[in-house]
């Protein structure tokens, strides 16, 4: 223990000095320089413990620049695709605005395979710097919806909403949300309208709700907003939350008045599909396929494309490839490819460079007979997808 | 891990009742998910009243680790893709398969039936866990 001397007490000020003096000899822990930051950038990869990863990640991206040699050494040590999404995404919510922080995130921000690519646009769109106003606006058209999101919202954050606005009228939903989230927490409230939709949304592809995510972004937001939550229950019905709802928006309207625009209404889904195919992808963007019992092939996430198959293209399709009964193909990082079959029950997900022959056969007859109906924009962009998919031959 | 989980659940588990007592409730990540959740904050009531109850869980299989194949424990997410971040704290459900027991990772939205903790389970100081699930089913 250290004995602090006595201080007479008139002597406030020497006081003052004098026991910050002797905090910083005794009390105040190493010095940045000594903390082993390789330790802490391991743990955020490699704990067994997902919050213990995140919770050593954040200490990391919080450092700055004293941690970030330590980042740089993991990375070339073992790739970039070796660095997690934890760190990546601890870095886009730390504060720090060091010179070596935004480099690195430049550098992932940048790098058009780098998986976490988007959580790195996020981190450079909270640090709101205006000179990256270049960078946002040039990612505004990327194929990749989560960076489109990042884009919008970095010139969100620096009140460039002219642009920002452009993102609600987006072909994926989750763009317009998260857009008219950061518009509405910015103060501009020409993002309501898009809540308000977002809010009766319960539409699922698959399995995947993402009208239900996306309802319960908008209720938080709105909630905070409109400081009441007019009854509405997060994941119940839209039936159900209908009156909430018409609170909401009767409550949004009063507020915008004569600037209420109509937003983007997304279309209800009760058609009943046979099957589905999703590629999500952190490089490249989504895609996502059904098919219905009446032959017709339904794209994207709302379905607004209907293409009407012929008998042989649906035949194939609705009987799906034959796979050997292994539904998981190689390991799934970010990026996957799963399709599901309801007539014969099967269904496969595999990661990159990991889809089996037969399936990718599958999927290649398909783009083909889609070529055959006119649909070559959709041929090539399938295609394309299959590439990255494809197992390798031994 | 499992030493580690199961130790967390067993805090959680000495004052508990016999695990299964009647229909299950559904419970959604609409209500689990529908707050920010800080910790140490009080949880909101509607949460916090599925402590200590039999309830079913929909969402995605994962594990902490990366881990596939036959698994003693795993955690329910609701979306497949952690593509928009990890998930937040009210975004999982830490499953535990019975003693001695497993289950196969399953593609697509599975049913979890079981009795279901609600309750802050720190490691190294840090919360780990914020919802615990004694597995009872997997459909």
């Amino acid at each position: 223990m250290v004995l602090l001397p006595k201080i007479p007490a008139t002597s406030w000020s020497a006081a003052g000095t004098c026991t910050l003096w002797l905090v910083m000899a005794h009390v105040t822990p190493c010095p940045a320089q000594d903390t082993d930051w390789a330790a802490y950038v391991e743990k955020a990869h490699n704990h067994r413990r997902i919050m213990l990863r995140r919770a050593a990640a954040r200490k990391v991206a919080d450092a700055g620049a004293a941690a970030v040699p330590a980042v740089r050494a993991f990375q070339k040590k073992h790739g970039r695709d070796a660095i997690r999404m934890v760190l990546v995404s601890s870095y886009a919510v730390s504060k720090t605005t060091d010179a070596a922080t935004l480099g690195l995130l430049l550098e992932w921000a940048g790098d058009r395979d780098f998986y976490w690519r988007s959580q790195a646009l996020k981190g450079l769109a909270n640090r709101r710097r205006p000179e990256l106003k270049k960078l946002f606006t040039s990612n505004l058209q990327d194929p990749a919806y989560l960076t489109r999101i990042e884009a919008g919202r970095g010139l969100c954050l620096l009140g460039d909403h002219s642009r920002t606005l452009g993102l609600l009228a987006d072909v994926d939903p989750r763009v317009r949300l998260r857009v008219a989230v950061c518009l509405v927490e910015e103060g501009n409230d020409r993002g309501l309208p898009t809540l308000i939709e977002a809010l009766r949304q319960e539409t699922s592809f698959l399995d995947y709700p993402w009208g239900q995510i996306g309802a319960i972004v908008a209720f938080k937001t709105m909630r905070k907003l409109a400081a009441q939550d007019f009854g509405f229950v997060p994941g119940e019905s839209r039936t159900k939350n209908g009156d909430a709802v018409a609170g909401f928006e009767k409550w949004a309207r009063v507020r915008l008045g004569k600037n209420w625009v109509d937003p983007v209404q997304i279309p209800g889904d009760d058609t009943s599909y046979l099957g589905g195919i999703e590629i999500r992808s952190c490089r490249n963007g989504d895609m996502f396929l059904r098919w219905t019992a009446d032959q017709v092939l339904v794209i994207g996430l709302e379905g607004r494309t209907r293409i009407q198959l012929d008998d042989s293209a649906f035949s194939n399709l609705d009987a799906g490839p034959q796979t050997t009964g292994e539904t998981r193909h190689g390991k799934v990082v970010c990026d996957f490819l799963r399709w599901a079959c309801k007539t014969t029950g099967k269904s496969q997900k595999a990661a990159p460079k990991a889809l089996p022959a037969e399936s990718s056969k599958w999927l290649e007859s398909l783009a083909k007979a889609l070529d055959k109906k006119g649909a070559s924009e959709f041929t090539k962009r399938l295609q394309n997808r299959l590439q990255q998919f494809r197992a390798r031959r031994p | 891990m499992k030493t580690a989980v199961l130790t967390a659940l067993a805090f959680v588990l000495l004052p508990s009742q016999p695990t299964r007592c009647g229909d299950p409730e559904e419970v959604t990540f609409g209500i689990l998910a529908g707050f920010d959740y800080e910790e140490g904050m009080e949880l909101p009531a509607d949460v916090s009243g599925y402590n200590g109850k039999q309830v079913s869980v929909s969402g995605f299989m994962a594990t902490e680790d990366g881990s596939e194949g036959d698994v003693e424990y795993f955690i329910i997410i609701n979306d497949a893709c952690g593509c928009e971040g990890t998930p937040k704290m009210n975004e999982m459900v830490f499953c535990v398969m019975p003693s001695g027991e497993t289950t196969r990772l399953k593609d697509g939205r599975v049913m979890v039936t079981g009795k279901f903790h609600v309750s802050e389970e720190k490691e190294e100081g840090v919360v780990v866990s914020l919802y615990g699930l004694e597995v009872d089913s997997v459909k």
